[in-house]
């Protein structure tokens, strides 16, 4: 159902609203801020009155009687001017600085929450410029902005009193030009947006083409790219200097169309305030303070003008950014477990887990309803070793992260121990468990480091040991630094099969009674791998694991081979029962070597 | 300073072309400027000598010419004249600056063009070393940033200041022939606010500073977090991360709460310091006409051209630092144009390349590292060699210095009985086929990446070779099929249908040489033997080398070597490497040993059952 454009407007209330919810403490210090905005406001009003007074007393008349209190009053006016000036100061720039703070805490409380379902379909680029980009742009809004053009506004309504109060004939004529400019400002908006978002949509382009280039470079040697890439690349400069050209002439066109209309009212302001002048209706002063205000006014105008466009951008991304905060989380306890297990120390009295899992009639679907499992029954012992086989996608990851509770079944119930583990705290759960992924990750730090985030109150010594325990301290031992070296970004600065050996240090140290596995499909050599495979027999010894193989020699070694085919089980047993029995599993292993068989 | 000599100089060059066109800018600049003062003199003309009947103080030229239209009293019936003058007035300043901001725009634009395209053109050219030893995100970040630093220096910040400086001096060579004293009253708080600026310059510099460094850390550090968030949350990492994130994200909100206290120091005092000044126009202005000195059209007038020139001083604060950040893309900008660009060498031969290849004692170092040695081999026109290496074992420099990627550091490679180094790195590459190891996608089409290096390939060519390389069915399951766009702004391609279409691209030239560097790691036994098998048919009399972990891969081929540690330890045939000890028999037992268990249990399943 399309939304009415009045449905969009309360929707945009509504998220302000919500907004200005996040300033509630600081409300004193924003009204304070609101009104230290008029006081300037008025001062800036009394300007052009003290113009008028100085041209009318003293100038017109000749006589400088009185002359020392005008200029005690004006230097008044400019130190109170001063004074307020820095008094608003510094509540703008808490209230600032406080709301960046909690729309961040908020979301960051969120991410913490979401559960893998999400980020594995949600792209890590999209969720951080919520986090930095569009934060910085909300919170700007009411805060900053507010605090640069709010006088703005005050001063429209000031100045629309004192013109017509002065002389009403004058004030009037002034404030008919608004609505003209207005309008001229909302027509040229238009056109500046439409401009503005092809710049820098060209620009983008720019950027990747200069990316692609940099990935690239190789195959654009080998391929000889270079000439042909160049002549593309001319060609789209030649398109954002034109794209950029038309945004320079618009602009510059809105801003002479504003003075053009800032020349006609000044016009106006001189023609008739002279014919009054002629008439002895208005003194030369008044005269000149109208010619102040208008050119004020003009100003003020202007100014305003840029809300529209905030505006609009604040409210795109305040609809990002609630979007975000509003995401529903598929994982969380119950609001009685939290209740039973509020803290660490609760949950540390509970007994380690034996590992023995269930899956009674268990279904689940995606968000975007796409089903994987329907009904699937499964119990594993503690300690089995359990192979998982099948296509990519067939739901093999999927099942394991239903067996570790980073997903929730949607009918149906899992058990741990004998218990439906959604009466288990979530942090208890992953304390038991270990999870080694398809291409590990690590943490920028040395490889001790990485290691003991397994667990932090690890000793160097335990480190070390689970380190020996799955071969990973042959190679470490031959690093310069050893245990000290810096592992990179991401752990780029290892090997494939360096990483892999770390990560699975890093789970043993752990001791889970549950261990996911997710075998790497990387190519590493076949004497590295043989390393890997040992690796895995030292981590898998005495818990209940799952491997997600993708190696049928690593299944063949499992207690147990699940085949998973488009979300169910269609095969479960040990390698010499499947291989008897002669279906699916059986000939995934054939053909992989078919044409030996034939040769 | 001789590289600041080439860095103004680079910034020289790029204005090239557009010098007269930058002159004319300025003198509609000029132009703008005389004509926006001519309106506060309209209005002061009003003031003072139709409504003060004083008398009009017009130039000389003028003069004659205005009282013989019927002088002040004309104007006095005429008073709508005040709206015609402010407005043509308006008008023709209208005119003169629109002339001004597209032209001088036009200048800035066109730099802007030439500076992307030179460090682009230049780039493009760099060596592959360049592309290995420097971060990627180092390069993109000179050239997207620091190219738009220069480009904004160039195009807003050197006009702006230079329009500012124009301003300035028109309005003070007007303001000082029409009332020197208030000309002097109308500027004399500007030093202040120069010396306040330079004083407060410091202090918010570093609160800009703080900042932007709180907000790189608080997003490097959700970077991690997202990226890592499978382990954090597997491991239970929660709290820790938690902890680190409320310390980030408080400095953040603190450093930008005090970038705006900085301006505590310095904003109230610049409000002051402007609303002083017209204060002053207005205070003296008003002394001096009850002297008689002046008029009150003249005060008036003075106010607006004071707060205009003012307002222009503005631009000098921010010039400052743009000038300053412009030094720093510049010499960033300056490194990538001092690197050597892969010098075009060598010739073309006039026959057709036969494909028959010799290492003689070729040994290659990178930096420290000896990553080959003594390399002695010899290929045949048409012969398949296989080449079984570890990782860091150089299988790959070896054929990168084939496509002349780099050179070697002694001894010599020929090709047909030619030096390498005597024939052009784009000749070679012309007739060299490489699949590398990480095949890239460009961000077009399916049709237009296989066709990238052959762009007037027909489709059936296109499909033909998207067939021998086991991929047309693939793409045909892609939603536009051949036209759907991959890379990086397209669809995501498997690693194995990647691979295959990098070897498309590389078929469809039919090069008399090919390289396949691992490429078929990410691809089934089976398809890999299917891909193997057209190339056979389709490479019959093409020199073809072969770089695979997999034995199998390797058993075909002619004969094959075996690299270690950047020497060859063995060569031979399968037959011949299989029966000897080594590392290609090591690896040949490892692999077989996997196959033979399955086998074994095949044949049991067999035996038990008979053939299904």
């Amino acid at each position: 159902m399309k939304k009415t454009d009045t449905q969009i407007q309360r929707d945009g209330r509504r998220m302000l609203n919500r907004l200005l919810s996040y300033l509630k403490p600081y409300r004193r210090e924003l009204a304070f801020g609101i009104f230290v905005l008029a006081v300037l406001a008025a001062l800036d009003t009394i300007f052009p009155i003290m113009l008028r007074e100085g041209i009318d007393r003293f100038a017109e008349t000749g006589s400088l009687e009185g002359i020392w209190e005008y200029v005690g009053i004006y230097i008044a006016l400019i130190a109170l001017s001063t004074v307020f000036v820095s008094l608003g100061l510094k509540s703008w720039a808490r209230s600032w600085g406080y709301l960046l703070n909690a729309l961040r805490r908020d979301l960051f409380g969120k991410l913490e929450c979401l559960s893998l379902d999400y980020y594995d379909t949600a792209r890590s680029g999209w969720i951080i410029e919520r986090f930095m980009r569009d934060v910085d742009i909300i919170a700007f809004f009411p805060t900053k902005f507010v605090h640069q053009r709010g006088s703005c506004v005050f001063r429209l309504v000031f100045f629309a009193v004192v013109m017509l109060a002065l002389d009403w004939r004058m004030g009037l004529i002034i404030m008919a030009t608004i609505p003209l400019i207005l309008l001229l400002i909302k027509f040229f908006s238009i056109l500046m947006i439409k401009r503005q978002r092809e710049t820098r949509r060209q620009g983008s382009d720019m950027t990747a083409f200069f990316s692609e280039t940099v990935t690239g470079a190789k195959n654009i040697k080998c391929l000889n790219l270079e000439d042909r890439l160049t002549e593309e690349f001319h060609e789209q400069s030649t398109q954002v200097k034109k794209v950029s050209m038309s945004l320079i002439r618009v602009n510059s066109a809105y801003a002479q169309a504003i003075y053009f209309m800032g020349c006609l009212t000044m016009g106006i302001v001189v023609t008739l305030g002279t014919s009054l002048c002629l008439d002895y209706s208005m003194s030369v002063g008044t005269l000149a303070a109208f010619i102040s205000y208008a050119t004020a006014l003009y100003n003020n105008i202007v100014s305003l003008s840029a809300v529209g466009e905030r505006y609009q951008n604040c409210k795109a991304a305040m609809e990002r950014f609630f979007s975000l905060l509003d995401q529903p989380v598929r994982v969380d306890d119950t609001p009685e477990v939290k209740a039973q297990y509020p803290d660490e120390a609760a949950i540390a009295h509970l007994p380690k887990l034996h590992g023995g899992i269930t899956f009674e009639n268990v279904h689940f679907s995606y968000e975007d309803g796409q089903t994987v499992f329907r009904g699937l029954n499964l119990t594993i012992r503690p300690g089995e070793t359990i192979a998982l086989v099948g296509e990519t996608g067939a739901g093999k990851t999927t099942l394991v992260n239903l067996a570790c509770r980073f997903y929730e079944p949607t009918e149906g119930r899992i058990l741990l121990d004998g218990q439906d583990y959604r009466n288990l705290p979530l942090r208890y759960i992953y304390k038991n468990l270990g999870y080694v992924l398809q291409s590990p990750h690590l943490f920028s730090g040395s490889i001790l480091e990485n290691i003991r985030y397994g667990r932090l109150d690890a000793t160097d010594e335990e480190v070390k040991a689970a380190a020996r325990m799955v071969y990973a301290d042959a190679f470490i031992s031959r690093l310069a630094e050893g245990y000290q070296t810096d592992v990179g970004e991401g752990g780029s600065l290892l090997s494939t099969g360096e990483r892999q050996l770390v990560s699975f240090a890093r789970a043993l140290l752990v001791d889970p009674s549950i261990l996911v596995l997710d075998e790497a499909t990387a190519s590493v050599d076949s004497e590295t791998e043989v390393l890997i495979s040992k690796a895995t027999e030292a981590l898998i010894e005495g818990r209940t694991t799952f491997i997600i193989a993708h190696r049928l020699s690593t299944a063949r070694g499992a207690d147990r081979i699940l085949v998973v085919d488009h979300g169910a089980v269609v095969e479960d047993g040990t390698h010499e029962e499947l291989m008897a029995a002669r279906g699916y599993y059986y000939r995934l292993n054939l053909r992989q070597y078919e044409n030996e068989l034939l040769a | 300073m001789a590289k600041e000599q080439s860095k103004l100089s680079f910034l020289w060059r790029l204005t090239r072309g557009h010098r007269f066109k930058f002159l004319l800018a300025l003198l509609f600049l000029f132009a703008a400027s005389f004509a926006a003062l001519i309106g506060p003199q309209v209005i002061r003309l009003f003031i003072d000598s139709v409504v003060g009947g004083m008398s009009p103080g017009l130039p000389a030229v003028v003069l004659p010419w205005f009282e013989s239209a019927g002088g002040t009293e004309m104007l006095r019936q005429n008073l709508w004249l005040a709206l015609i003058g402010i407005v043509a007035a308006g008008g023709l300043y209208m005119l003169f600056q629109y002339m001004y901001d597209v032209t001088a725009g036009d200048v800035g634009e066109s730099v802007a063009k030439n500076t992307r395209e030179s460090i682009y053109t230049h780039l493009v050219r760099l060596p592959y070393d360049y592309f290995v030893r420097t971060p990627s995100g180092d390069i993109l970040q000179r050239c997207s940033s620091d190219i738009g630093e220069i480009q904004s220096l160039l195009s807003e910040d050197l006009m702006s200041i230079i329009g500012a400086v124009i301003t300035i001096a028109v309005n003070l060579a007007i303001m000082i022939a029409i009332d020197p004293v208030l000309t002097v009253v109308s500027v004399a708080l500007v030093p202040f606010m120069i010396i306040l600026t330079s004083i407060t310059k410091g202090v918010m510099a570093r609160a800009f500073e703080k900042n932007k460094s709180c907000g790189d850390d608080l997003a490097s550090f959700m970077h991690t977090y997202v990226q890592g968030i499978r382990v954090i949350k597997a491991f239970g990492r929660q709290a820790y991360e938690n902890s680190r994130f409320q310390k980030l994200n408080q400095s953040l909100g603190d450093s930008v709460r005090d970038t705006e206290y900085a301006s505590a120091y310095y904003w109230p005092f610049y409000l002051t310091l402007i609303l002083g000044q017209t204060a002053l126009v207005i205070i003296v202005g008003i002394f001096r006409v009850a002297g008689g000195l002046t008029s009150v059209g003249t005060v008036v007038a003075f106010i607006s051209y004071s707060t205009a020139t003012i307002n222009q001083f503005r631009y000098f604060g921010y010039i400052l630092i743009s000038i300053a950040m412009a030094q720093v893309a510049l010499g960033r900008l300056d490194d990538i144009l001092g690197e050597e660009q892969e010098m075009p060498d060598g010739e073309d031969f006039e026959k057709a390349l036969q494909g028959d290849i010799g290492f003689e004692n070729v040994s290659f170092s990178y930096g420290e590292r000896q990553i080959l040695r003594n390399i002695n081999l010899h290929v045949a026109p048409g012969e398949t060699i296989g080449i079984l290496g570890k990782a860091g074992s150089g299988k790959s420099t070896l054929m990168q210095l084939l496509v002349r990627l780099y050179d070697p550091t002694s001894g010599r490679i020929t090709v047909d009985g030619h030096d390498l180094s005597t024939i052009s790195r784009q000749y070679m590459r012309n007739n060299v086929g490489f699949v590398v190891q990480e095949p890239f996608l460009f961000s077009r089409t399916v049709a237009d990446n296989i066709a990238m290096a052959q762009p007037d390939a027909t489709e059936d060519e296109i499909r033909a070779a998207a067939e021998m390389a086991s991929v047309d069915q693939d793409i045909q399951a892609f939603r536009d099929g051949y036209g759907t766009v991959v890379g990086e702004r397209g669809m995501t391609v498997s690693g194995g249908q990647r691979q295959r279409i990098a070897i498309a691209q590389t078929l469809i030239r039919d090069c008399p040489i090919l390289i396949l560097d691992d490429s078929l790691s990410a691809v089934d036994a089976d398809t890999d033997k299917r891909i193997r098998w057209a190339l056979k048919r389709a490479a019959a009399n093409k020199t073809v080398f072969v770089i695979s972990h997999r034995i199998n891969s390797l058993a075909t081929c002619d004969r094959i070597f075996v690299l270690e540690d950047g020497e060859i330890t063995a060569w031979g045939t399968h037959r011949e490497l299989a029966s000897r000890e080594g590392l290609y028999r090591r690896i040949m037992e490892i692999q077989s040993a996997d196959r033979d268990m399955v086998l074994e249990d095949v044949e049991k399943a067999h035996q038990e059952g008979g053939l299904a």
